[in-house]
């Protein structure tokens, strides 16, 4: 990798980032216009129920919302406030928005992380050897477990996994992501954080293990007979270091590229997982939000996960663009 | 001299679902060090598949069914995988038509060759480096170090040919099979393409098997030449008797074919009627016999296949209406063939 | 044609399964009905009677003493109906999008590809979370959150066969016939853009189906309907004890999930028959 390059890179990345802009202003835009349909006055519908929130929170609300003024006077506020990253205040939870979100954010990330992790992994190992075998038992084999896994829901997987996993052969915690009833450091620490990880890292993991077990297996048998794997044999290279080092090599590209289409998928994905696992994340947060009606925190949450996923995805070009050297910056 | 290659009763079919095609059937060919020989002929006509047949490989669902490959003494058709794998790249070495595709886009050119060489050669990959740089300016790319740090695409198409020569090149081979490595270049790079080769093989005494449909390829590269028709070969000699009198009436046709050049405006270019037959369903008796002008069935041309038989002590035909001594005016009725185009195209 | 795609699809084994499965369902949510009459949210039983425990509840009962084989019926035909309705919906607004795009190109086209990225850049599902909530979750409010986060896909489609199809002779001809651009685009080349749409919509029914169980799971489905992800919700809390209250919903929620999938796969088989051809 050259210098040049690296500063390329750099200079993408300060382009692609304001591609952030009209995205917080999309989905600002499109909160509002549901804040505007949805029944009763703006504060009534993020105050949630009647009677739930003191009168100088709905005053609060009032005067940030510029209720008086007319709508696209409240839209320049709404957008105003956004642009700033001021979500707004959590009543329910007596905190702001924007703090609330930070402090769930990393166990988010760090569940996406392990599951896009066993998902990638394990779908280019089961996707090469089903390209590898294809049409024979192994690859059959495979391709139903694929079928399957894709009708999978995955909060039933999860429910299921409990009842199999925690329940009846007692090997992994249920729920949380540590223990919280001892007080472990180091070694131990992680010891249990793993633990905890396995059962919602899994469970998310599997469809998308089935999407990339399908795709490599694709990716794979239209490179095995494309001119420069036939270049490869011709030069007198191995089946093994064929199939590893030039084909699986070149997979890896239109795997990324589905990955970085599935960012929001996954993320809806977590919060499913981590509302069956009670693993304090984004999702549960927005669990927690649906159940108390605390709508602002919602929405900020629907807001930020969408920033995250095109920040996200900027990450997965730049990575894209180090596998793929044709991409010029 | 023994050969340095030859290629006895080779066949080569595809078990595709609407049947068998029997894309190379009994094909006989031989090529003695330093020589270059031509495998000419329509595209389908099997030339591709005879050649990577040398090095088996053919790809599923196309098998090599019988044959004998004998190549320094060893039939490369009875090789075990590591047997054949020590002939692929290092005896014998290819170059193809496309070289964009033709090259792993993800890796530099420099560690393409570097690997050749090492999957051959027990040298550290420093020195391997350092031949791949050599090997690049021995094939006339300018600023070779440079060049051998970048990516494929980075390259032109006459360059990029030129590094696949190189990689081609990294172990020294005795055979070097060109699969119409000039067709996907425009014509001056051609030129310079088909110089290198020759060059190279002058320096390194190398056999060339050259797979092309173009015939003024053939004429300027080649010693001699076999002609490919629906899998066989029908006709193999000499380029320069073998052009200036063809035996076979589909040589003959192919001649005439390629002197667009010289067919004056308006006037309907020379082609031979018909279309070659499918290889899933190959007539009785001669493939050629449906589009022949000299086709009889008193010859048996609809009954049986002509046996390839010596015309002389070096051109071969396969075909009853061949007469060694007739002209081409004969072979051929005159409307549809000018000697003169002939001796233009070659 | 209808008829040829029917035996192509019969000839196909894995999309013949798919229709079966499919058949069974209609059959449970339509006939399933006479057999299993009672209000699912009635208690029919003592509570958490397993399987085969009593005749009476042959399916057992949940944690209330409902009857889980009328659960499972109405479950039955809340997906399908939440499925079928809130594809069309994706599909309507997908084609619209798409066509517009496509056939006028320009600022058009990249006006709403933005509006569709922004689509496909909000994860689905919280959007799909966010709509219901706030409008109250009911199965109108389900069907359309679910029609409006799946719109995307088909949009992208359509809109790169109307970018193809646009350009071809026949689009030509009957432009220079004088014909109008609305029935340009429903009658010249809407026609010949729907094989794709039609293998979308089927895979997207399989993907609204788990859409809407996830929402009921969440307690965000229609409070007087029993849906299957109701009863996987309703349940999880004792998933332990009596995970068959979880279990069996889900199996039926496989179970007509892979048959979309397996006819969606089925029809892509049909309707592209060169992609076959490269399969060897």
């Amino acid at each position: 990798m050259t210098q040049t390059r690296i500063s390329a890179v750099f200079r993408f990345l300060r382009r692609r980032l304001w591609q952030v802009v009209p995205v917080v202003f999309g989905i600002a835009l499109l909160n509002f216009l549901i804040l505007q349909l949805a029944p009763g006055d703006v504060v009534d519908v993020l105050a949630g129920e009647a009677g739930a929130a003191t009168p100088e929170y709905m005053a609060r609300l009032r005067a940030d919302f510029g209720l008086d003024k007319p709508v696209p006077v409240q839209f320049l506020h709404y957008i105003q406030h956004t642009a700033l990253l001021d979500l707004g205040f959590s009543f329910r939870q007596n905190m702001p928005v924007l703090q609330l979100i930070l402090e769930r954010l990393p166990a988010t990330l760090a569940l996406m992380t392990a599951a896009m992790g066993i998902a990638v992994i394990s779908g280019l190992i089961l996707g090469v050897l089903s390209a590898r075998h294809v049409h024979r038992a192994a690859d059959r084999v495979i391709s139903i477990f694929v079928l399957v896994t894709y009708a999978l829901p995955t909060f039933w997987l999860g429910l299921m996994a409990i009842v199999l996993f925690s329940a009846r052969l007692g090997w992994l915690p249920s729920s949380g992501m540590t223990d919280i009833s001892v007080e472990l450091t180091g070694f131990a620490y992680l010891r249990d954080l793993a633990k905890h990880t396995v059962l919602p890292a899994l469970t998310l993991a599997t469809f998308y293990l089935a999407v990339y077990t399908r795709l490599v297996r694709t990716a794979m048998l239209e490179y095995f007979g494309a001119d420069f794997i036939r270049t490869a044999r011709a030069k007198g290279a191995t089946e093994a270091r064929i199939t590893l080092f030039h084909a699986l090599r070149n997979a890896l590209l239109p795997l990324m590229t589905m990955l970085g289409l599935q960012l929001g998928s996954i993320l809806s994905g977590a919060v499913l997982v981590e509302s069956v696992f009670s693993w304090p994340g984004l999702g549960r947060l927005a669990f927690e939000s649906v159940l108390a009606r605390d709508f602002n925190l919602l929405l900020g949450i629907l807001l930020f996960s969408s920033v995250m996923v095109t920040v996200l995805n900027i990450c997965v070009d730049v990575v894209y663009a180090f596998l793929d050297p044709r991409i010029e910056f | 001299m023994a050969a340095l290659l030859s290629i006895r009763g080779l066949r080569t079919w595809f078990h595709t679902r609407a049947g068998i095609a029997r894309a190379v059937d009994d094909v006989n060919l031989h090529l003695q060090p330093g020589e270059t020989l031509a495998l000419a002929g329509e595209s389908g006509s099997g030339k591709s598949v005879t050649a990577y047949s040398i090095l088996r490989l053919i790809q599923p669902p196309g098998r090599i069914e019988a044959g004998e490959i004998m190549f320094n003494g060893t039939n490369l058709l009875t090789l075990d995988d590591r047997g054949i794998r020590n002939v692929r790249g290092n005896r014998v070495a290819m170059i193809f038509q496309e070289p964009l595709s033709a090259f792993n886009p993800v890796q530099k050119v420099g560690a393409q060759i570097v690997e050749a060489i090492r999957l051959h050669r027990r040298v550290s990959r420093r020195a391997a480096y350092a031949r791949a740089v050599e090997l690049l300016a021995q094939v006339g790319i300018p600023s070779p170090g440079a060049r051998a740090h970048e990516f494929p695409h980075r390259l032109s198409g006459g360059m990029r040919q030129r590094a696949m020569i190189a990689l081609a090149l990294a172990c020294e081979p005795d055979i070097l099979i060109a699969d119409e490595p000039t067709t996907a270049l425009d014509v001056t790079t051609q030129a310079q393409i088909l110089d290198l080769l020759k060059s190279l093989q002058a320096r390194n005494g190398m056999g060339l098997l050259l797979i092309t449909h173009d015939l003024g390829v053939v004429a300027e590269t080649a010693d001699r030449v076999a002609v490919m028709y629906a899998g066989r070969v029908v006709e193999e000699g000499p380029v320069d008797t073998l052009f200036s009198r063809p035996s076979h009436p589909y040589t003959a046709g192919l001649l005439a074919a390629v002197a667009i050049d010289d067919v004056p405006p308006g006037e309907r270019l020379p082609e031979i009627s018909g279309m070659a037959p499918s290889l899933l369903a190959m007539p009785q008796g001669c493939a050629f016999a449906a589009r022949c002008p000299k086709a009889s069935a008193a010859a048996g041309c609809f009954t049986e296949s002509p046996v390839f038989s010596s015309l002389t002590l070096q051109r071969h035909v396969a075909c009853f209406a061949a007469n060694p001594a007739a002209s081409p005016v004969t072979v051929f009725p005159r409307s549809a063939m000018r000697d003169d185009n002939v001796r233009v195209a070659a | 044609m209808y008829l040829a795609l029917l035996k192509e699809l019969l000839r196909n084994r894995a999309a013949a399964a798919g229709l079966a499965l499919l058949l069974a369902t209609l059959l449970a949510a339509t006939l399933g009905r006479f057999w299993f009459p009672g209000d699912p949210w009635e208690m029919s039983g003592a509570p958490m009677l397993w399987p085969g425990d009593d005749a009476a509840n042959p399916l057992g009962t949940d944690l209330m003493g409902r009857d889980m084989a009328t659960g499972l019926v109405s479950g039955a035909g809340v997906s399908l109906m939440i499925g079928l309705v809130s594809t069309l919906i994706a599909a309507g607004a997908g084609i619209t999008i798409g066509a517009l795009g496509g056939f006028y190109r320009g600022w058009t086209d990249a006006f709403l590809m933005r509006v569709t990225e922004l689509f496909q850049t909000v994860p689905q599902f919280v959007l799909a979370v966010v709509l219901v909530a706030i409008f109250k979750p009911s199965v109108a409010t389900a069907t359309f959150a679910i029609g409006i986060v799946s719109w995307p896909p088909t949009a992208r489609l359509v809109r790169s066969e109307f970018l193809a199809l646009r350009e071809r002779g026949f689009v030509e001809a009957a432009r220079a016939l004088g014909m109008g651009d609305f029935r340009l685009i429903v009658t010249q080349i809407l026609p010949n853009a729907l094989p794709p749409v039609i293998v979308i919509a089927a895979l997207n029914i399989a993907t609204a189906i788990q859409t809407e169980a996830a929402l009921s799971f969440l307690g965000l489905g229609d409070p007087n309907v029993m849906s299957w992800g109701t009863i996987i919700g309703n349940g999880r809390e004792q998933v332990v004890d009596a995970w068959y209250i979880c279990g069996l919903p889900g199996i039926a929620i496989v179970l007509v999930v892979l048959a979309f999938n397996l006819l969606g796969e089925g029809l892509n088989d049909a309707l592209n028959p060169h992609l076959r051809e490269k399969e060897t």
